[in-house]
């Protein structure tokens, strides 16, 4: 187990790297589309922690990750154009989510509820958000200058001045004592801040929620996974740690929610909605729950999967002389792609199940672990060497992979 | 005189029509008290009553003084008690090393549960298995593991559900070494079907028949008497005994 986790934390490192160099190496658009799955990862992250950690399958992490974008971007809405920051609207949105997280915990294991209603209570709770964030499109859903918006999405409206302006959920916005102004983190063609700032979190939590798991909380979590009434009878009252547990993991969905507001500087009910609730499910069992940084590596593959089909394969050029048949199937591919994504992500989680019931990370990390004396020499110069390539090759407008 | 550390009174589980327990029994401190009986006389029940594991219908458990009839089972754990339950419950995915270090961080923190628990991997002897996944063990092994985890955070009271079913002869010696070993710092109550075992440590026999103490006494007074060859034997037995 020891072997797997230093593997764990090379390969971290390994990834960490080349992340760094992304904003450089390609377009501003890649950078970023990988601030949301570091987003999703960070969200599946939260999800691992509670089910791999304690075997609480938290169907509704959504739930918490919802809260808190709606959180954040409700009071940022009212709070950026008054205070020029978003500091209150962090700690609201995270608070907003732990809050949630242990209201629902705390009925949930002090009521004795047996796990496996767990994730049946929180996909039930994330679906009542769903159809609560969906019925307030009236005029009457406002929260200051913010407007909750139904389906459509949660925008500001401007109070004071004639014509109605709109705008949108601030960015992450610092402006601390001695900085001359504040300093928002946006994504765009000219900044990668965004970018850093989602990175720079994703790498923070992931540190800490490590050393969370090697803390005593997390070594009885794992105890009550295995058998929780031997854990009991040692003295740990369990419902504490199961409860502060899941707290916490609704903090970090919360976080993700914020980031994820902030990124896209929208939120609306979707994020509530069990498409998405399925999503994180799938991101965390394809990246396997025994790492935290399985759900990040689900949420890159199944991001990267479905954005390149979604991207290539329905412009993909059907060859003119292409025979009947081809053209049909081509075709066919093309729509079922283009319509269906979440086809695509039930088809590889199926795969990934039934040929590696723990996910695509524990025997990479194996692998890691056997063969670490040469495996990281010949892992780390190709990861160099391709990033230096793109850099160069990004320069000199001429990438060929 | 022996202050009593368990006193139970008139207590009853009732399962539908049949009852399960109704029983009285004092045990006093620093005994090492076997509890015998048939199939179904009501000791594994009995055992999670006093383990909080469930609630009794009527009666009274009081431990070290204090009534803890239908405590939780963390609070009766943090007072002293114990238990090793009959299905072997380690903890199967973690190593050998991290159940013990598990069971004695409660009491003694994180470095001190490392030193205990190490301590107490050379006491039960798997001290070379401290890496390997409890799952790995044999059924012998998990057996010595489960009571390393009831002792190893010092407790006043052990119980041990059937410490060596399923053991062969050399390691039931070893977990009678292990029990005495135990009995020098705690009260001790084994649920046991092995007479051979029963014999090799017994001071004090309490049997157990259809819920309630059917005899007490010593293992010379038990093997002596005849109504508990009948209820053991079955009726008649005790007959080719004899002869």
């Amino acid at each position: 187990m020891r072997r797997v986790s230093s593997a764990e934390l090379l390969s971290a490192l390994v990834l960490l790297l080349p992340l760094l160099a992304v904003p450089w190496a390609f377009k501003p658009y890649t950078a970023n589309v990988l601030a949301v799955y570091m987003i999703y990862g960070l969200l599946a992250m939260s999800l691992g922690l509670i089910w791999g950690g304690a075997g609480i399958m938290s169907f509704g992490q959504t739930a918490f990750f919802g809260i808190g974008a709606y959180a954040y971007g409700a009071i940022g809405l009212n709070l950026i154009n008054r205070t020029q920051q978003t500091h209150t609207a962090l700690l609201g949105g995270l608070a907003a989510a732990a809050l949630l997280a242990a209201i629902v915990g705390y009925f949930m294991f002090y009521g004795r509820i047996s796990d496996v209603y767990a994730s049946i209570i929180t996909m039930a709770l994330t679906l009542v958000l769903f159809a609560f964030a969906v019925s307030t499109g009236g005029d009457e859903w406002v929260i200051g200058v913010a407007r909750l918006g139904g389906f459509n999405g949660m925008f500001g409206q401007g109070e004071s001045s004639q014509n109605i302006a709109n705008f949108q959920i601030p960015p992450v916005t610092l402006w601390l004592p001695g900085m001359t102004e504040p300093f928002a983190f946006k994504i765009n063609r000219e900044s990668a801040a965004g970018y850093y700032l989602v990175l720079g979190v994703s790498v923070a939590v992931y540190v800490l929620t490590r050393a969370l798991v090697r803390s005593r909380l997390g070594r009885v979590a794992v105890a009550i996974r295995e058998n929780e009434p031997r854990v009991a009878s040692l003295g740990y009252d369990t419902r504490f740690y199961k409860f502060a547990l899941f707290t916490i993991a609704g903090a970090i969905a919360g976080l993700a929610g914020m980031l994820f507001a902030a990124w896209g500087r929208f939120v609306n009910p979707d994020r509530f909605g069990l498409a998405f609730a399925a999503s994180t499910v799938v991101y965390v069992q394809l990246g396997g729950r025994a790492s935290l940084l399985g759900g990040f590596v689900g949420a890159a593959i199944i991001g990267h999967l479905t954005s390149y089909l979604a991207e290539v394969v329905p412009f993909a050029t059907i060859p003119p002389d292409a025979g009947p048949w081809i053209t049909f199937l081509m075709e066919a591919g093309r729509r079922i792609v283009r319509e269906a994504p979440l086809l695509v992500q039930g088809a590889v989680l199926v795969g990934v199940v039934l040929v590696l019931k723990d996910g695509v990370t524990p025997p990479l990390f194996r692998v890691l672990a056997r063969h670490r004396r040469w495996g990281w020499w010949l892992l780390l110069p190709a990861v160099l060497v391709y990033f230096g390539h793109r850099v160069a090759c990004q320069q000199a407008n001429l990438c060929v992979f | 005189m022996p202050e009593p550390i368990l006193e139970v009174s008139g207590l009853t589980k009732q399962f539908g029509g049949l009852r399960a327990v109704h029983l009285d029994l004092t045990i006093d401190a620093g005994e090492l008290r076997c509890l015998i009986g048939p199939n179904g006389a009501g000791k594994s029940t009995f055992f999670r009553i006093l383990s909080g594991g469930m609630r009794p219908d009527a009666g009274t458990v009081r431990f070290r003084g204090r009534d803890i009839t239908g405590w939780d089972a963390f609070r009766v754990a943090r007072l002293g008690m114990s238990i090793k339950f009959q299905v072997p419950s380690v903890l199967e995915e973690l190593s050998v090393f991290e159940n013990l270090h598990v069971a004695a961080e409660f009491r003694f923190g994180n470095r001190g549960g490392r030193r205990r628990a190490a301590e107490m991997l050379e006491v039960i002897g798997l001290t070379e298995r401290a890496d390997h996944p409890a799952t790995w063990l044999s059924h012998g092994e998990k057996q010595w593991l489960e009571v390393g985890m009831a002792s190893v955070g010092e407790p006043t009271l052990v119980l041990l559900d059937e410490p060596t079913a399923g053991m062969t002869v050399e390691e039931v010696k070893k977990t009678v070494r292990l029990l005495r070993r135990l009995n020098e710092t705690a009260t001790v109550i084994v649920v046991e079907h092995d007479m051979n075992f029963i014999r090799m440590i017994a001071r004090r026999v309490t049997v157990m028949h259809q819920g309630e103490v059917f005899a007490e006494g010593s293992m010379e007074e038990i093997e002596r008497n005849e109504g508990v060859r009948d209820i053991y034997l079955g009726k008649g037995a005790h007959y080719a005994v004899r002869r």
